[in-house]
């Protein structure tokens, strides 16, 4: 056969997928499970149509109250359960050992994922097609464009081969199947109902790894009729959507189409990577370093582009605002301070977690200098995994630096949070905490193994949130507390946040203070001792690695040139 | 063929295969011996693709393994030890699901999928779910799977563990005939009378290292210093053992045994019918009189290997 013919096999008659409907779709599991499926479904939409039309109800509108309900079963369906099969099914074929068998066949990556991609949850594809004659009825009846409906459904499923390759990423790294199924359920928990608070902070694109905006985007209007006030839920419940159903991206005004699809496409292109990556050799870290860094990058352009109308858009901001205030609405530096405190948590977490998966234990690095050694290179190469991650963490904290710096330059423009803003030190003190803990972190988790990296964050970073409380509840010593709280990262990025907004000149109806009475007069001081002492460990720790690699190298290469051998490119 | 240079394998901080070097030609059948620890699996597992080595050059069937792991998954098929099957799968369907990965032409599948299954005597086994094989008839189901797409190299990591006696006969038949196809194969086990059935080549590791390596008759030439144990029994074995001993003991070392005598003999067949003669013209009663072949056990004794069963 020729090749050409191989990939024409690979995509049409894939044989993995093949495989999961031979072993997912026997006549008993399609009579069990079809049997449930569509009598659920069946019982929710009679419920929902016929005691309507008893009441009065026209019967177009009784069906387009059918739609919401059989959405949800669909999602249930798809999201939970397909997305809990991908990850198990995956994970249990790892565990076998079966994964090898797969691996080892001529197949591409490509259509070995595709295949794993639609066939592991070909079950629940077979549930979805059980809902469709009641959701053909209910846009029949319904009147409900067709077009609309298909545009809707084109958002559906890439939300759902989102969640989908989560599952696959999480059954390629996790070894026990339900812990893997449990936790992509549970980042379907968390990406519909935590992340999307996120965006009320101005972080928009979290709202739309989900399906939510584009159904109040394109199918809310349809159903306005049968259900009154849905539109005006619809804006209520995402931000940033406009009446047009546009979004504020950066300068421009995206459609909620076109933006979820670019949000999804994104994330999907980037897993998609990882599940290469483990494919290829299971022992890989989850991305190289140079996809950490387009990976991170990405985030933040993301980031930016979603706060840039918010910080630079009088109406979306006061929309915002006025989502927490209520009538009043939140006072402008208040939302402000939340704006930048939401971001730095956003961004250290993206920090703590791209420095996580791309920096070496001490085995790797060993072997890789091994590695280089036998073939003759004076260096690891930058891009392995055994390479230190030390240039990728100086990036990701420089790209951070700029992120920062540039939304405060443009909030700084707008006028509309602060009268002015304090010096420059007070602005990036911030940011630099950030970069210093990330630094130290990089180097803990380089030099040492997982558990005293856990460990020592959890020295550093829990116990002293615990002595703060016990001394602000207990002994009212709110600047001492404060001293211990600020290496807390959290309580680090609130005090320096609250440092800087606190010194910046406020407008008339602003909030004066971010903390109590007993620390604000200390918050400049407090906020140099958080980013000393993190910049003291960041320094003392690099060089303590720095120091190992190097002996570590003499040890391997059994001389004691001085330089460069585990450096970068 | 199969080569590997200055192969070695880490795990964190212990070196499961150090500085390995195995050339393996085509037609050959060689055994991979060693204890459990010894470092075979990761061998395999790097000819396999499935690891990559901390350095060294691996080529399989000619092609960079390293390089072009994707060419060398056309030519080869693996089977690992405790082969793990789809349970929800029948046989046929588990065999057709590998036929369509490697591109067996649909028109030949299901007569290819037929005589895998008759190679390994599982024709009964068509229709019933792999799950519910049984150990000794799921490594046979995998067996087929690993010789269905005709790969020219094939790695076996403990074939015949769970097999009944007229399996491993058959498995060893079947071993010999794709050797004679030219096929080069690996198996690698810790049982010695089971690979000494197989293979014509051998290679016997410990903790990482490959102690010895070529083909059974080489070594044992290479290992026997070029001498044949010929064994002398005797009627009446305690009158007569001064006089054996003194006929014997010129030609080489011996070593009492219990009514008989083995000679380390260094002369060709010629001089052990002239050794015979002479024996019986002197008077001794020679009951028997045979050459004893050094074995894979004798080899392993003979190197120091240990905790081989």
């Amino acid at each position: 056969m020729s090749e050409g013919e191989n990939k024409f096999v690979e995509l049409i008659r894939n044989p993995i997928w093949g495989k999961s409907v031979h072993s997912r779709l026997r006549s008993k599991h399609i009579m069990s499970w079809g049997v449930i499926a569509f009598t659920i479904t069946a019982f929710i939409s009679v419920v929902t149509y016929l005691p309507a039309v008893e009441r009065g109800m026209k019967p177009e509108d009784a069906a387009k109250m059918m739609i919401i309900p059989i959405i949800i079963i669909q999602g249930v369906v798809m999201m939970l359960l397909g997305t809990g099969a991908v990850a198990s099914q995956l994970s249990i074929e790892r565990e076998k050992g079966l994964l090898d068998y797969q691996r080892m066949t001529p197949m591409s990556p490509s259509a070995k994922i595709i295949g794993y991609l639609f066939g592991l949850p070909v079950r629940e594809y077979f549930l979805f097609a059980l809902t469709l004659p009641f959701l053909g009825f209910a846009i029949a009846v319904g009147g409900i464009s067709p077009m609309k409906m298909a545009h809707f459904y084109l958002v559906f499923f890439s939300s759902i081969w989102l969640y989908h390759m989560t599952g696959l990423v999480a059954g390629m790294a996790s070894s026990k199947p339900r812990q893997a199924a449990m936790m992509t359920q549970g980042l379907v928990v968390l990406l519909y109902l935590i992340l999307p608070i996120l965006s009320r902070f101005g972080l928009t694109f979290f709202d739309y790894l989900t399906v939510r905006p584009t159904f109040f985007a394109m199918v809310a209007g349809e159903l306005e009729s049968a259900s009154p006030g849905i539109r005006a839920a619809a804006e209520q419940q995402v931000t940033g959507l406009k009446q047009t159903g546009d979004i504020p991206f950066f300068n421009f005004e995206l459609h909620s189409t076109i933006f979820t699809l670019m949000v999804q496409f994104f994330l999907l292109t980037f897993m998609y990577r990882v599940v290469q990556r483990k494919w290829k050799d299971e022992f890989s870290h989850p991305f190289s370093k140079l996809n950490a860094l387009a990976f991170y990058s990405g985030v933040l352009f993301l980031v930016v582009g979603s706060l840039w109308p918010v910080l630079g858009e009088r109406e979306l901001s006061n929309q915002l605002m006025y989502q927490f205030g209520g009538e009043q609405g939140m006072p402008p530096a208040l939302f402000f301070f939340f704006v930048l405190l939401v971001l730095l948590l956003v961004c250290g977490t993206g920090c703590l977690l791209m420095i996580s998966m791309i920096t070496p234990n001490r085995f790797t690095q060993m072997r890789e200098l091994r590695r280089a050694k036998k073939l003759g290179f004076s260096h690891v190469p930058f891009n392995t995994d055994g390479a230190t991650s030390m240039p990728v963490a100086l990036g990701i904290t420089a790209l951070t630096i700029v992120a920062y710096m540039i939304l405060l330059r443009h909030a700084d423009q707008t006028g509309w949070y602060l009268e002015k803003m304090s010096g420059l030190w007070n602005q990036i003190a911030p940011v630099l905490y950030l970069v210093c803990t990330a630094l130290f972190i990089q180097a803990v988790r380089e030099r040492y193994s997982g558990r005293a990296f856990i460990v020592s964050t959890f020295l550093l970073w829990m116990l002293p949130a615990f002595t703060m409380i016990i001394l602000f509840a207990a002994f009212n010593a709110w600047a001492a507390g404060s001293y211990v709280g600020v290496v807390c990262p959290p309580v680090g990025f609130w005090l320096s946040l609250a440092n800087f907004l606190e010194s910046s000149e406020q407008l008339e109806n602003s909030v004066p203070q971010f903390t109590p009475d007993g620390v604000s007069p200390h918050l400049p001081a407090i906020t140099g001792f958080g980013v000393g002492v993190y910049a003291v460990l960041a320094i003392m720790f690099q060089v303590r690695l720095r120091q190992w690699q190097v002996s570590r190298r003499n040890a391997e290469l059994g001389h004691s040139e001085d330089e460069t051998v585990i450096s970068a490119d | 063929m199969i080569m590997t240079t200055d192969m070695r394998v880490d795990y964190e901080d212990v070196t499961a295969v150090e500085d390995l070097n195995l050339r393996i030609e085509p037609g050959e059948v060689y055994g991979l011996i060693g204890p459990n620890g010894a470092g075979k699996t990761s061998t395999i597992r790097v000819l396999a693709t499935l690891q990559r080595p901390t350095y060294g050059e691996v080529s399989v069937g000619g092609i960079d393994a390293l390089e072009n792991p994707r060419d060398v998954h056309r030519i080869l098929g693996y089977m690992p030890d405790l082969p793990p099957v789809y349970e929800d799968l029948k046989c046929w369907e588990f065999l057709d699901l590998f036929a369509g990965t490697y591109f067996v032409d649909r028109r030949n599948r299901t007569t290819r999928v037929d005589e895998c299954l008759s190679l390994v005597n599982l024709q009964g086994k068509r229709d019933a779910m792999a799950g519910t094989l049984s150990r000794g008839m799921t490594q046979r189901l995998v067996l087929a799977k690993t010789i269905l797409p005709d790969p020219k190299v094939l790695l076996l990591d403990e074939p015949a563990s769970g097999l009944d006696p007229n399996a491993r006969i058959e498995l060893r038949d079947l071993l010999k005939m794709l050797g004679e196809q030219g096929k080069t194969i690996l198996v690698s086990s810790h049982i010695l009378t089971e690979l000494q059935e197989m293979c014509t080549s051998i290679g016997i590791m410990e903790r990482g290292r490959l102690l010895e390596s070529g083909r059974i008759d080489a070594i044992i030439d290479r290992l026997s210093d070029r001498k044949r144990l010929l064994i002398v029994e005797l009627l009446d074995f305690a009158a007569h053992e001064g006089a054996l001993r003194a006929e014997l003991e010129p030609l080489g070392l011996i070593e009492p045994l219990k009514d008989s005598i083995a000679v380390a003999f260094s002369g060709d067949d010629r001089a052990a019918v002239e050794l015979l003669r002479s024996l019986v013209e002197k008077g001794l009663p020679v009951k028997s009189f045979k050459e004893q072949k050094m074995g894979v056990e004798d080899i392993m004794k003979k190197i120091g290997a240990r905790e081989v069963s």
